[in-house]
């Protein structure tokens, strides 16, 4: 899969369809539907796309420039990338002698810019010379914007929604789905309705309503009380890790992501977001009705000694 | 005494440069219904002319036929229409056209045609055709600008010529026989007397008539002139006999197969080539199979076929000329899944479609999209599936032709599957099949096809039928069981451009890099070219062009054998920011310091979310002041390099120690030289010292970063504001280059003495 192509032709094109998406992601190689879907995933996740899966339709968004927190000085380029867009960027930054510009490849995600400066109104100034927005930290700000997953349910009197199909049902101590032949129970149930799965959530007997699948599972995991979400504080700051099989939903996994500007690596079972703060992974954690767990401290004293005000990282929640 | 032949007279005169008031002795206006003739020659029983000035001959409502007069405005009104702007225009008279002309049946028109031609023979004299020769002849001197009286004639001619496949019994190449059966002449009339005299200059003089007189407004002759010797005196009514009416209407269908676009210009070769391999699957004519194989017929054909490209709007039309169009069998994936119809919507379809559905229920379709009508919520039952269902309105019929097997694709303008003719290639699909063809259908999927599966059908379905989805046939079966063509992807007739990352820019528009694939039908027989430099097909016949390198260019083009096909590519639209038009974000309604989620909006270019609403685009977040979370405040950024910083504030207290660390390791694994390091800093730093633990300048070093006098005690903790002290204790001073500097810390030693 050639990812810079495939993030520069959706920013080019601007937005249409899932299936002319779902076309791209194919002829790029993206082999079978789940290959698509995730390839077209994955950049939502990173903030390159805007996916309305219900109305099967996307956009890419703007670009724009954002700080990273505790981050060295670095910003990233963010949002949709059209090929004028990455030429204005690399001038810019040629002409300044107080910004430096870095590609990171990657191999699941497009290439990662990084702009790396002492002062951000420096970057500001990059941004509004070349025309694109400035965030200075949206990692922060999208990580205090995350809604409480929820799902509003009903009562479905004429029986459950799965007449006729077949039905799964998500195990959340083994976070895995298992063969349902029945709704009757509360859980997470999903439905291959055809060509596509329908994720339903049910609270109570009789109850359903339509979900997201990775909202449906935080939901199930929430009811059963398990909590998955970990975080491994470094010296400066820390790493999220999330369970390969229930992965954050869009807004979370992006708000990790703009933490580092880097695609989550995968290692054991789990994927791991790096460089983000205790606080952006607690809002996280908390808008997924998660506790998050310390994995271990490498460095309890913290980024700094602080003669006053708040600490570093908590000992514990 | 025998008539003379009244062409031999002006024969050698050119047509054009006749006088056009010549006295004559017959000469005809243009009334149809009452046509008046003046002077000339008596008609006989069967009616036509009249033999004094101003009396009308019978016409058709006194006799029930049409006279000569009538059929020549009839035939020239049809095929010679003004308007025609130079489109090559055939006179391709057969039955149905006589029919639609006439308004009879197809039978009867044409035998009144001939009827009517009949009563103008002079049998028994050296010249059948004598008076179409004095018509012809008169026609001429007075300036040619009238409609051809003869045109009958050579209705009639080709008439013949078109019925030349449809006699049993007789040679299919013996047109005499038909035009005598027309003329209802003995057989003994071989040659028919007159008739290699006469019709060569009747068919010259109605080219005259077209490309001179109208100069192409009534369209363009196609008349041959230059028949093989073997054809010689028929070869012109053999080449008006080649693509009938009918067979015009159905090149629709011949350019929607190549599935070609209104606008779309096609090397007329290519055209021809690909004609000739579409004509023997199709309805056509016997003289347009023909012709279609008939070297001779080549370069009308390419005429035409390039004419009628030019002047396609898109529709696909049956025989008649009505438009016809598809439909399609859909299947809702939202819950519950339902089966319906959806009527294709061609170019120039209207807005609005009647039609009567089966069992009499009058519905209007409103136009969806460009491509689709809305859909009609009609399920077909499991009969119409597989015998097919044709529902019509008075300008426009809607067909979905029977099947055990229903190939279904996501359709982005629906929102759901729907039926189509033929697998996409790189796409999986579905398959909506008859059960009595389970055991073909799993044969062929178990042997070509991967990833599919049969799914539960619910409710949805007919009885009958089951569903499987994820079907890419990856190679196509040497025994495909009959009724499966569908399933199998054909990239096309043409040369197919298949995948790539087309842009909107119209057209085939691609990304440079992202440049399709050619599909060349051949490869072992056909050479390949990509703007002129050999390209070599893999096994598949496939060409990646994104491989080659292209630069963006307005016109790339591929050859492969005769058949050319053209693109072009963009390195970049040129846009910084993706087309405003299709902005997507994440809604979110703001209450208080919590958020909820709202759905999506699809904002318009420059709108702002209304009051108590977020929008996330991408990593930005948008709304009013008060519903977005304040940005953080900007932290402390220090220089790597000293081993350890101490930052100190205006008022005793405030101090920071920040440690130096190694780089993350996130960072070095990406490659990232880490030059800065940051801290959040609770106040405003006045002064950063920084402990260099080797060089020049090893130990502590100060730095001004803002210039603030020493304030009042932050704390009354006495290990802070020791700590605090100390600071000032190192053993370092500003820069004395710095005369504001070192004054200020002078300052700030008397207040740590203080303390």
């Amino acid at each position: 899969m050639n990812w810079n192509l495939l993030l520069e032709w959706v920013s080019e094109f601007g937005g249409g369809s899932w299936p002319r998406l779902r076309d791209a992601c194919a002829w790029l190689g993206a082999r079978g539907t789940s290959d698509r879907w995730w390839s077209a995933h994955q950049l939502s996740c990173f903030g390159h796309l805007e996916i309305d899966w219900d109305a099967q339709r996307w956009a890419a968004p703007p670009p724009a420039l954002t700080m990273l927190p505790r981050g060295g000085g670095f910003a990233i380029a963010a949002g949709g990338r059209t090929r004028s867009f990455r030429v204005a960027l690399e001038e810019a930054a040629a002409d300044r002698d107080t910004l430096w510009l870095t590609v990171v490849g990657q191999h699941e995600a497009p290439d990662a810019l990084f702009i790396q400066c002492e002062d951000e109104r420096e970057v500001a100034r990059l941004a509004a010379d070349i025309g694109v927005a400035f965030d200075e930290l949206a990692a922060d700000r999208i990580g205090h914007l995350l809604p409480e997953t929820d799902a509003p349910v009903r009562a479905y009197p004429d029986g459950p929604p799965n007449r006729g199909f077949e039905t799964v049902r998500f195990d959340a101590d083994a976070m895995a789905w298992t063969s349902a032949a029945r709704m009757d129970a509360p859980g997470l149930y999903r439905v291959e309705v055809y060509w596509r799965h329908e994720t339903w959530w049910s609270p109570a007997p009789g109850r359903f309503g339509p979900v997201p699948q990775a909202e449906g599972m935080y939901l199930e995991l929430a009811r059963r009380g398990r909590n998955v979400l970990h975080w491994e504080a470094d010296a400066r700051s820390g790493t999220f890790i999330v369970p390969q099989a229930v992965p954050l939903p869009v807004l979370q996994a992006r708000a990790a992501f703009l933490c580092s500007g880097l695609a989550p690596s995968l290692s054991g079972g789990a994927l791991h977001y790096v460089n983000v703060p205790y606080a952006i992974a607690g809002r996280i954690s908390r808008s997924l009705r998660q506790e998050l767990e310390i994995a271990r401290t490498a460095d309890p004293a913290g980024p700094a000694v602080r003669a006053r005000g708040q600490g570093g990282a908590p000992a514990s929640r | 005494m025998r008539p003379t032949n009244p062409l031999a007279a002006s024969r050698h005169a050119p047509v054009s440069r006749l006088p056009s008031q010549v006295s004559t002795s017959c000469r005809l206006t243009k009334t149809r219904s009452s046509p008046v003739w003046y002077g000339g020659h008596a008609g006989n029983d069967e009616g036509g002319l009249a033999l004094t000035p101003g009396i009308a001959p019978g016409t058709g409502e006194a006799t029930g036929h049409w006279t000569c007069v009538e059929w020549a405005h009839g035939i020239a009104d049809y095929f010679f229409a003004p308007g025609m702007g130079g489109l090559p225009a055939p006179l391709s008279l057969d039955d149905d056209a006589a029919a639609a002309i006439r308004g009879l049946e197809a039978g009867a028109a044409a035998e009144d045609l001939a009827r009517a031609v009949r009563s103008q023979l002079r049998p028994g004299t050296d010249n059948l055709f004598w008076r179409f020769c004095s018509l012809w002849s008169d026609w001429r001197l007075a300036g040619c600008s009238d409609v051809p009286p003869y045109l009958p004639l050579l209705g009639v001619a080709v008439l013949a010529a078109s019925r030349m496949e449809a006699s049993a019994g007789v040679s299919p190449t013996n047109y005499y026989r038909r035009l005598r059966e027309l003329l209802r002449l003995p057989a003994v009339h071989h040659p028919i007397p007159g008739y290699d005299q006469t019709m060569p200059d009747l068919w010259q003089g109605l080219a005259h008539w077209l490309d001179s007189v109208h100069g192409g407004a009534r369209g363009r002759s196609s008349i041959d002139f230059a028949p093989d010797a073997h054809v010689r005196y028929i070869g012109s009514a053999l080449s008006q006999a080649e693509l009938r009416r009918s067979d015009r209407q159905r090149l629709g269908a011949f350019f929607r197969y190549l599935r070609l676009a209104p606008g779309d210009a096609v090397d007329p070769e290519e055209l021809l080539s690909y004609f000739r391999a579409w004509a023997p699957t199709t309805p056509l004519s016997p003289g347009a199979r023909r012709a279609a194989q008939d070297l001779r017929s080549a370069e009308r054909l390419r005429q035409i076929l390039a004419a009628d490209l030019a002047g396609w709007d898109g529709r696909e039309r049956d025989s008649t000329g009505r438009t016809v169009a598809a439909l399609a069998v859909t299947l809702s994936l939202r819950y519950p899944p339902t089966l319906r119809l959806a009527a294709e919507r061609t170019a120039g379809s209207p807005e609005v479609a009647a039609v009567v559905l089966p069992g009499g229920r009058a519905v209007r379709l409103a136009a969806l999209t460009d491509r689709w009508f809305e859909p009609i919520a009609y399920p077909p039952s499991d009969k119409e599936l597989r015998e097919g269902l044709r529902i019509g309105g008075d300008a426009i019929s809607f067909t979905l032709p029977g099947s055990d097997c229903f190939v279904l694709c996501e359709d982005d303008e629906l929102g759901c599957l729907a039926s189509v003719r033929t697998a996409p290639a790189m796409r999986p699909c579905a398959a909506l099949i008859h059960d009595s063809r389970r055991s073909d259908a799993m044969k062929l999927l178990q042997g070509a096809a991967t990833g599919w599966r049969e799914r539960s059908s619910g409710a949805a379905l007919p009885t009958g039928w089951f569903l499987i989805t994820g079907i890419e046939i990856g190679a196509v079966p040497d025994d495909l069981p009959p009724g499966f063509e569908a399933l199998i992807p054909k990239p096309g007739t043409r040369i197919s451009l298949v995948g790539g990352l087309r842009l909107p820019r119209g057209g085939d528009c691609y990304l440079t890099g992202g440049e399709p694939d050619v599909f060349v039908p051949d490869p072992e027989a056909l050479a390949c070219q990509v703007d002129g430099q050999p390209a070599e097909p893999d096994a598949s016949g496939r060409i990646p062009l994104s491989r080659l390198g292209l630069a963006e260019a307005p016109q790339h083009t591929v050859t492969v054998g005769p058949a050319t096909r053209t693109f072009r590519s963009l390195h970049s639209t040129g846009l910084l920011c993706p087309q405003p038009s299709t902005r997507l974000a994440v809604r979110l309604a703001a209450n208080g310091s919590r958020y909820t989620a709202g759905g999506w909006a699809g904002p318009a270019h420059g709108a702002t979310p209304p009051a108590g609403e977020v929008w996330v685009e991408g990593m930005l977040a948008s709304g009013s002041p008060d519903t977005l979370p304040a940005p953080p405040r900007a932290p402390l950024r220090l220089r790597s390099g000293p081993a350890e910083y101490l930052v100190v504030g205006a008022s005793p207290g405030d101090l920071l120690r920040v440690p130096v660390l190694r780089p993350p390791a996130w960072a070095t694994r990406a490659g990232l030289v880490w030059n800065f390091d940051e801290a959040e800093c609770p106040f405003e730093p006045v002064w950063i010292l920084a402990r260099w633990a080797t060089g020049p300048h090893s130990g502590w070093q100060v730095h001004l970063a803002v210039a603030r006098q020493p304030g009042e005690l932050a704390t009354g903790d006495r290990a802070l504001l020791a700590a605090w002290r100390g600071a000032f204790t190192l053993g370092c001073y500003p820069d004395e280059a710095d005369p504001q500097a070192v004054e200020l810390w002078d300052a700030y030693l008397d207040a740590a003495d203080t303390i």
